[in-house]
């Protein structure tokens, strides 16, 4: 039973059919075409999988190349999990590597950024901040409020405007894009069941990055000067980046 | 709460439904729906499924927990499928007869066991650990399968028999596998139906297959992308005159169509239940 199990890995992921064919009975259609249904399927799941959750990128190289992309990372990354979740975790470092996409430079910081709203879909969930008991906390303490930032959250820099980019290839927003225009720097989140990202300030990184490292907002503002300390926690608390404290 | 399947047909819930299905409550007696699609941690497929249990009677049908490897089942597997059914309690929970992982890789079908004594034994083990893990008993899916081992040492059914025998397990019995796997192995559908243990049979699955040339002939593919077959629909009829009404569901896996559509194909396997057995029904 093991041979046969390792003959049926070497058959789906390294085109091997030789050894798996010779437990098979034979019969008017050959073993390597009843091979290649299982094949086909295990290949078309996988691939479902990462363009179901790389629609941007997906669109932005078009069905073909995404196929052929797709293609060459299974057959490298083969899965590891019966849960297909977990499936493509690091597709967006393979296309950093994979040669013919270089001309997209742009491309992996899009296929992360869908990871990881991804990520934050299937996260745990998180009840909203007590703004009344927030808004009770004496002046003279808020600099030692320590914020906790929702469960589902990540950040994600990059060269690129990828918040335009992404935008932009599912049609959400029109016109030409300049890819060298500017970098982004973008929370991905969860708010109540909707995955969002927020495309953050320079120095609205920095702070999230430090409240995130468990700092108080004290520590967090010492190295943002450009913010203003009422309005990044409005925008924060309001938009359910801030879940307690 | 609704806690138990009625022997009525039920519709398998998939994602492009979800909203469907919230929106507008349709007239199904149960649901049944992937295991895996829930191992969210939290989010709206959570939302939805309580929302539905709330309504409707569920069934959780797992298609990743490979009861057939040789090493046992995974841990996490094991443990995300146990906080599932005791969030939910699901009336059914169901797995396959396949295997699809083999030294920490995983190959995302379900590929076929070797009807082999040494593979009753693995697959008997396995049952046991993840009915011992979960707490209950499970139902098992006879596969749909495009080849034969050559060494195989008994018919698809007597194995079946001794796997349910062994482990204590139910069985769901797929009419559509029956038939795909009679075509692609040229064997008798009516003599596994008349063979197959009918007592453990505590669910039927019905969806529609397709047709793939290969030169002059033809292999049928369990693509769960058409409506039930007539073939498919005759074998069901002579099913339930054999072993009485179950609770049966239409399954539709690619290229999803309406609602509706669904509804339709489990009237009419309302009908032919009601043509068997009209006083019950």
């Amino acid at each position: 039973m093991k041979n046969t199990h390792q003959a049926f890995e070497k058959a789906i992921y390294k085109s091997d059919s030789a050894l798996l064919g010779n437990n098979i009975k034979p019969s008017l259609i050959s073993s390597e075409e009843r091979i290649r249904i299982y094949k086909d399927n295990v290949i078309l799941t996988l691939t479902d999988t990462l363009k179901n959750r790389h629609m941007a990128v997906l669109n932005l190289v078009g069905e073909d190349f995404f196929k052929y992309m797709a293609n060459e990372f299974i057959k490298q990354n083969p899965s590891k999990s019966g849960n297909l979740d977990e499936y493509g975790a690091n597709f967006y470092e393979f296309i950093a590597s994979f040669q013919p996409a270089a001309n997209l430079p742009y491309l992996p910081d899009v296929a992360h950024l869908e990871w990881l709203m991804h990520l934050a879909y299937f996260a745990s969930d998180c009840g909203a901040i007590d703004k009344t008991k927030l808004s009770q906390v004496p002046p003279e303490k808020i600099d030692q409020i320590k914020f906790e930032i929702h469960p589902s959250a990540n950040f994600i820099s990059s060269k690129y405007p990828i918040d335009n980019i992404y935008n932009f290839s599912l049609g959400k927003l029109d016109g030409e894009i300049n890819i060298n225009e500017r970098g982004a720097k973008i929370l991905v989140y969860r708010y109540e069941y909707e995955v969002k990202f927020l495309s953050l300030t320079d120095d609205e990184y920095s702070f999230l990055i430090a409240i995130n490292n468990n700092n108080n907002l004290y520590q967090a503002f010492e190295n943002t000067a450009n913010i203003d300390i009422g309005s990044a926690i409005n925008k924060f608390v309001n938009n359910g980046v801030f879940v307690e404290f | 709460m609704k806690n138990k399947i009625p022997q009525k047909a039920g519709i398998g819930l998939r994602a492009q439904h979800y909203q469907y299905v919230m929106n507008n409550s349709p007239d199904v007696p149960w649901f049944e729906v992937h295991t895996e699609n829930f191992f969210a941690q939290g989010g709206i497929t959570h939302h939805i499924l309580q929302k539905v249990r709330n309504d409707y009677p569920i069934s959780f049908h797992g298609v990743g927990m490979s009861l057939g490897s040789l090493e046992g089942l995974s841990k996490t597997h094991l443990q995300k499928t146990k906080e599932l059914v005791d969030k939910f309690q699901p009336a059914l929970v169901s797995e396959h007869i396949s295997w699809s992982e083999i030294d920490g890789v995983y190959m995302n079908d379900l590929l076929p066991v070797p009807y082999t004594k040494e593979a009753t034994d693995v697959l008997v083990r396995n049952i046991n650990q993840m009915q011992d893990f979960i707490g209950r008993q499970i139902l098992v899916e006879n596969p749909s399968s495009y080849l034969e081992f050559l060494n195989q040492e008994m018919p698809e059914y007597e194995f079946i028999n001794t796997v349910i025998e062994k482990s204590g397990c139910g069985l769901l019995l797929d009419i559509n596998n029956i038939y795909v796997s009679s075509h692609n192995q040229n064997f008798d559908a009516e003599q596994y139906l008349k063979n197959i243990n009918h007592s453990a049979i505590g669910e039927i699955h019905l969806a529609g297959y397709s047709v793939r040339n290969i030169g002059d002939q033809q292999i049928l593919i369990d693509t769960h992308g058409d409506k039930v077959h007539h073939q498919v629909w005759d074998l069901y009829k002579k099913a339930i005159e054999l072993f009485g009404k179950r609770p049966t569901l239409i399954e539709w896996d690619t290229d999803i169509p309406e609602f509706e559509i669904l509804q339709e194909e489990a009237k009419k396997a309302e009908e032919i239940l009601h043509e068997k057995y009209p006083s019950s029904v």
